[in-house]
């Protein structure tokens, strides 16, 4: 039965082993909060947030990676773990014990911090100094509560995002890592590669095959990433997203009193405890190393650097078990995750990216007084674009459309028959081969692009403000197809 | 009661390789730390640890005090299964061969980091042997020499109140005057108290000298477990001599007694035994004129087994 009573008393214990990184963050927090309340400005509905205060706040990051690896140094250290491990608490107490410790030292902090910070920015981000003809200084006030509440609230979910990121990936590789080295700079280089990998999979692998990109991003895009990578403060779909990644940061940080309990001091000194868990950090730096760089045959001077990198950490790892026939081994998994990696490209490939993304945007998104409309059918005979004197274009095509008179509907079907094309195009492997390596296209085979941008609105000065892309398209087509998207493309520039 | 039974671990083979040791047969790729020992430690009795560099002395106070997981077999403190149960540890107190792991706090940090762990944990006794040593409260221990840290662990060790308190090579790093003091302010406090004591030491002499029990490990394997009197009463060095011949080693094994070393000069035959049990008996066979019997010191015991284990040969 696991004791509060024993766990808070050994997080006490642990805060006096790790005074000094909670004085270190006590400073930093609050500094950050103070030049965050007072130099965040607001005007009107726009809030501009502390630069210097932001940075601060990220600058506290530094002290909760040293705390996370350092209160858990029972997992990596033999002296460490004769003491800690022989305490009378349970492991599951221990780990939480751990985890109260790092709250105590960071978390607590920082939520006093960012009250601290919200204090001040609503006593003082609405108050503007200006300075009058007789050089005066004169200040007025044009505050809204709801707005700054709002947008600070968002700030706070954001960074908690980050923050639960860290704690949960560093915490996990604490426990699956027994030497102090890898229990530094794995966690590092894991949490770089999955802040990288689901934009990624999404930019390179779903769009890459999908063909059709309506507007926004999908979800998957920020899933369980450094939460700096989407930071769109207005939309809920975002709000949303924040919250689903905090409580999947909660329930790998809560998963990961399972695999502490499968350790006793034993495993202590360990580069790696779990060889599968060093495998998970290979294939997904690995995969995103093929996922960045296999657009091109010249890009296997980028892959020869990834195998050399994954050889050479392994060899790190293995410490005093290397021998050279290992690099044979290692090689032979190098490439297994290559072929799995390619096996998954050409899944991707064949279904579409998976079919993930609606094809079509919704009938909402077409509102607006106009849009914009490019469009570009090639038949493309060398793997380079610029070789354009090679190519034979069906259309290029740049026109504005009103969107009043029924040319909303209109512009709804285009979008409707090139997405129904796009659906229809060739799954060949020449074409694969192109896709992934940047070959020739196979012959007859035609490359269509197009983009669909909605006007928000025209002035009286001939200018206008541009809405959002609300539809964008790349994919591959047959010659009958071509024609028939050409004609279509015609009809719309004409009003037809 | 500390009850050990047919406690066994095994170490991966890259941290057997670690403590220098070579994997047994049938064992290639894992190595057993520990294997096949069973063990009572009564309550209030000091008890010795002995055993050869790397035999798995260490190994046991770990599996002891829930640092290690027994692979198979199981430990119990008074009745409770020791690992990951806070229960069973909070009645134990474990000191490692190193202080390392202490350099960064000073003695009142360690004392409030202990005191948080253990409910026991009493001020007065930390205070009153604090004032016996009179160490500095407010300096690191990262400035204290060796000597310093084992006494700085031993007054919170002592101090933590537990049943059972254990020394991994305890003394190691005192100079002689400070390791009568601290023996002295050990064995007060746990006699005072009832507590019982596993210490382990290469200083066989102080062993012999401060515990009423003791075992001896080898490679893992338990060689024996007793008290220390009835351990000394087993074994004896004979001296025989005999006029007409010299007595031989097969002579003395067909009288049935146990040879663990056997030296001739001359007509006079210096033997060790083992089993003692009806030795006057079986040596009156043997027609020896001249016949003495020599207790042996916990010393020379442990060197004369390990001899017969092979090891150092």
């Amino acid at each position: 039965m696991m004791s509060f009573t024993r766990i808070y008393k050994g997080s006490n214990a642990e805060l006096i082993a790790h005074k000094k990184t909670r004085i270190i963050t006590i400073i930093l927090l609050a500094f950050a909060g103070v030049i965050y309340g007072l130099d965040t400005s607001s005007r009107g509905d726009n809030v501009n947030p502390s630069a210097l205060g932001v940075f601060m706040y990220f600058a506290a990051l530094v002290p909760l990676f040293s705390c996370c690896t350092a209160v858990f140094k029972d997992m990596h250290d033999i002296p460490t773990a004769d003491v800690q491990m022989s305490m009378p608490l349970s492991s599951a107490e221990r780990y939480f014990s751990r985890l109260l410790t790092i709250c105590r030292i960071w978390l607590i902090p920082f939520f006093i911090s960012a009250a601290g910070a919200f204090l001040l920015s609503a006593m003082f981000a609405g108050t503007h100094y200006s300075y009058d003809y007789y050089d005066r200084m004169e200040y007025s006030r044009t505050y809204h509560p709801e707005v700054l509440m709002v947008y600070d609230l968002h700030m706070l979910l954001w960074f908690l995002a980050a923050v639960l990121f860290i704690i949960a990936v560093t915490v996990v590789c604490q426990c699956c890592i027994g030497a102090k080295a890898e229990s530094k700079y794995l966690p590092v280089m894991l949490m770089t590669a999955l802040s990288i990998f689901t934009p990624a999979i999404y930019t390179f692998v779903i769009y890459g095959f999908a063909d059709i990109q309506t507007s926004g991003e999908p979800f998957i895009y920020s899933l369980w990433t450094f939460s700096a990578l989407s930071v769109d403060f207005d939309s809920v779909r975002d709000t949303i997203l924040m919250i689903v990644n905090c409580l999947i940061s909660l329930g790998v940080i809560y998963c990961g009193q399972f695999i502490c309990q499968r350790r006793d001091a034993r495993t202590v000194g360990k580069p790696i405890v779990f060889p599968l868990f060093f495998e998970v950090i290979m294939f997904v730096t690995l995969t995103l190393f093929f996922v960045l760089f296999h657009t091109d045959w010249e890009s296997f001077v980028v892959m020869f650097l990834a195998w050399l990198g994954s050889i050479i950490l392994r060899i790190v790892v293995s410490r005093k078990n290397f021998s050279f026939a290992k690099i044979g081994i290692w090689t032979g998994m190098f490439v297994g995750y290559y072929v799995v990696f390619l096996l998954f490209m050409y899944i991707a490939f064949l279904t579409g990216g998976f079919g993930v993304i609606s094809k079509t945007p919704a009938p909402s998104e077409y509102e607006g007084v106009g849009a914009t409309i490019d469009i570009e059918i090639v038949e493309c005979r060398t793997r380079y674009w610029y070789d354009g004197y090679e190519n034979e274009k069906f259309i290029d095509s740049g026109f504005e459309l009103s969107l009043f008179g029924g040319n909303k509907e209109r512009l709804q079907s285009f979008v409707d028959n090139i997405s129904r094309t796009a659906s229809r195009q060739p799954r060949i492997n020449g074409l694969f081969s192109h896709q992934m390596f940047g070959n020739d296209m196979p012959s007859g085979t035609y490359n269509c692009s197009v983009n669909v941008r909605v006007t928000d609105e025209y002035y009286d000065d001939g200018s206008y403000r541009y809405g959002d892309t609300i539809y964008r398209a790349e994919f591959y087509l047959d010659r009958s197809d071509a024609e028939e998207l050409a004609k279509i493309a015609a009809e719309l520039e004409r009003g037809y | 009661m500390i009850e050990i039974s047919n406690a066994s671990m095994i170490f991966d083979n890259d941290s057997a390789v670690r403590f220098g040791k070579k994997a047994p047969e049938g064992y290639e790729h894992r190595d057993k730390a520990l294997n096949d020992v069973s063990l009572t430690i009564p309550d209030g009795c000091i008890y010795g640890f002995l055993g050869s560099n790397g035999a798995g002395k260490s190994t046991l106070m770990r599996m002891i005090c829930g640092v290690y997981k027994t692979d198979m077999g199981s430990i119990k403190i008074d009745g409770q299964e020791v690992y990951d149960n806070p229960e069973a540890k909070k009645n134990i107190f474990f000191v490692n061969d190193e202080t390392i792991e202490y350099t960064s706090y000073t003695l009142s940090a360690l004392k409030n980091y202990y005191s948080n762990y253990y409910d026991t944990f009493d001020s007065d006794t930390y205070n009153r042997l604090l004032g016996v040593l009179k160490l500095p409260e407010t300096s690191p221990l990262s400035t204290f020499s060796k000597g310093m840290k084992r006494q700085a662990v031993a007054i919170i060790g002592l101090a933590c109140h537990t049943k059972y308190l254990m020394l991994d090579e305890a003394f190691d790093g005192l100079d002689p005057a400070m390791r009568a003091v601290i023996k002295d302010m050990i064995l007060g406090e746990i006699r005072s108290r009832s507590a019982t004591l596993i210490i382990s030491s290469h200083n066989i002499r102080e062993i012999g000298e401060l515990c009423d029990r003791a075992m001896l490990i080898h490679s893992g394997k338990l060689v024996f477990a007793d008290e220390i009197s009835k351990i000394k009463s087993r074994f004896r060095k004979l001296q025989l001599a005999s006029l007409s011949h010299t007595i031989t080693p097969e002579e003395i094994t067909a009288a049935d007694i146990g040879i663990m070393q056997y030296k001739a000069e001359g007509r006079v035959v210096q033997v060790i035994v083992k089993d003692s049990e009806g030795l006057d008996e079986k040596v009156s066979t043997l027609g020896a004129e001249l016949y003495e019997q020599i207790p042996l010191t916990l010393e020379e015991i442990f060197i004369y087994e390990m001899n017969l284990k092979g090891y150092g040969q």
